[in-house]
């Protein structure tokens, strides 16, 4: 946020007042994290639009109603992470199979230079993490999502989950486990190549 | 040797660890190839971590995001002057109504003895007055309900959602 611009709470008064631009600021503010939580519990870039634009509209109705002591973003990815909870309570997600997941064929790529060798490393990375995040559990995810948002303490990671602040850092150490577990098993022989 | 576990290890990662546990930690680097195979595993994780970009909707997200409130806020003033013409003209006849049901002869009339005449013929037709009075209980339940009863129970609704 620049330094002349609202805060979240200013933005949220002059809504109260009935200026839809402060509406419109907010939602720009903050549309690309409400997508990220989505789409990473969702894994489909439609149903995590519908899921994070299902919040901001709910965020708007229940704004009269918010406590303006609390940090906005605490509050509204709760309300983020709840509608994508629903519409994946409502289509119940396959998950991908692991197998599956070795269908990409590494290293049989031709690789020329360094650089494409770079990218093509970064690539499988980033498939690999993609692939081992979609493998975790709704919990495991959200946690590991947003720690790593680097937008929230601990304690409001904890508000957002609905759980104990003291048991975060057990539950991300446990989720990050289960990562660094499933990765072994994607990449298995594989892994010293890609460290 | 104390061995550092797997939670201590990461506690290192995220640079919250004592001095007790570093010293250990490299210590161990030195002295045990499986523990700094683990390490370097837990590292590379969470630099993959760390560089997960954030993920960016469609260019059309805001507007639908907007589409989908401000018909709520821009239909407000439209259905203002409804509300305004229902709520006269149910007075208007609520007040003439009762202007003309209980005038007695000692009032002075507000309208010209031809026009309450003919008013009065009007309005004591049964079937007449049933209509009025039926349009008019109408009225008062219709903006009962949209101004009343609807917000009341959409905010039930959301509340029990949320």
């Amino acid at each position: 946020m620049k330094a002349n611009e609202d805060s979240d709470i200013q933005l949220i008064e002059r809504i109260l007042r009935g200026e839809t631009a402060a509406y419109r600021a907010l939602v720009n503010r903050h549309k690309d994290y409400a997508f990220t939580i989505a789409y990473r519990l969702l894994n489909n870039r439609e149903e995590a639009e519908e899921a994070a634009q299902d919040g901001f509209v709910r965020a708007f109705n229940g704004l009269a109603n918010f406590n303006r002591e609390a940090k906005f973003t605490t509050w509204f990815y709760r309300v983020v992470v709840n509608a994508a909870l629903t519409i994946q309570q409502k289509k119940k997600l396959p998950t991908e199979d692991l197998e599956n997941a070795k269908n990409i064929p590494y290293g049989s790529q031709v690789l020329r230079g360094s650089e494409e060798k770079n990218i093509f490393k970064q690539k499988e990375q980033r498939y690999y993490i993609d692939l081992a995040l979609k493998q975790l559990s709704s919990d495991d995810v959200v946690i590991i999502t947003l720690f790593y948002l680097k937008e929230q303490s601990l304690d409001e990671i904890a508000e957002i989950c609905n759980i104990e602040a003291n048991s975060v850092k057990v539950k991300l150490h446990r989720a990050r486990k289960r990562l660094a577990e499933i990765m072994q098993l994607l990449l298995k022989g594989e892994e010293k190549n890609l460290l | 040797m104390q061995k550092v576990t797997e939670e201590q290890m990461w506690e290192i990662i995220d640079g919250e660890a004592s001095p007790a546990i570093l010293a250990q930690h490299e210590m161990m680097l030195k002295q045990d190839d499986t523990y700094r195979l683990d390490f370097e595993r837990c590292r590379c994780l969470q630099n993959q971590l760390l560089q997960l970009d954030l993920e960016m909707p469609s260019m059309r997200f805001g507007e639908n995001v907007l589409d989908q409130i401000l018909p709520k806020t821009a239909l407000k003033p439209d259905r203002n002057p409804v509300y305004f013409v229902l709520l006269m003209s149910f007075l208007t006849l609520s007040s003439l109504i009762l202007f003309l049901f209980t005038s007695d002869n000692s009032k002075q009339s507000i309208l010209p003895q031809n026009t309450e005449g003919v008013v009065i013929a009007f309005l004591s037709n049964p079937f007449i007055f049933n209509i009025l009075l039926i349009v008019n209980v109408l009225l008062f339940f219709i903006i009962l309900d949209k101004k009343i009863l609807k917000p009341y129970f959409q905010k039930r609704l959301r509340s029990v959602n949320q």
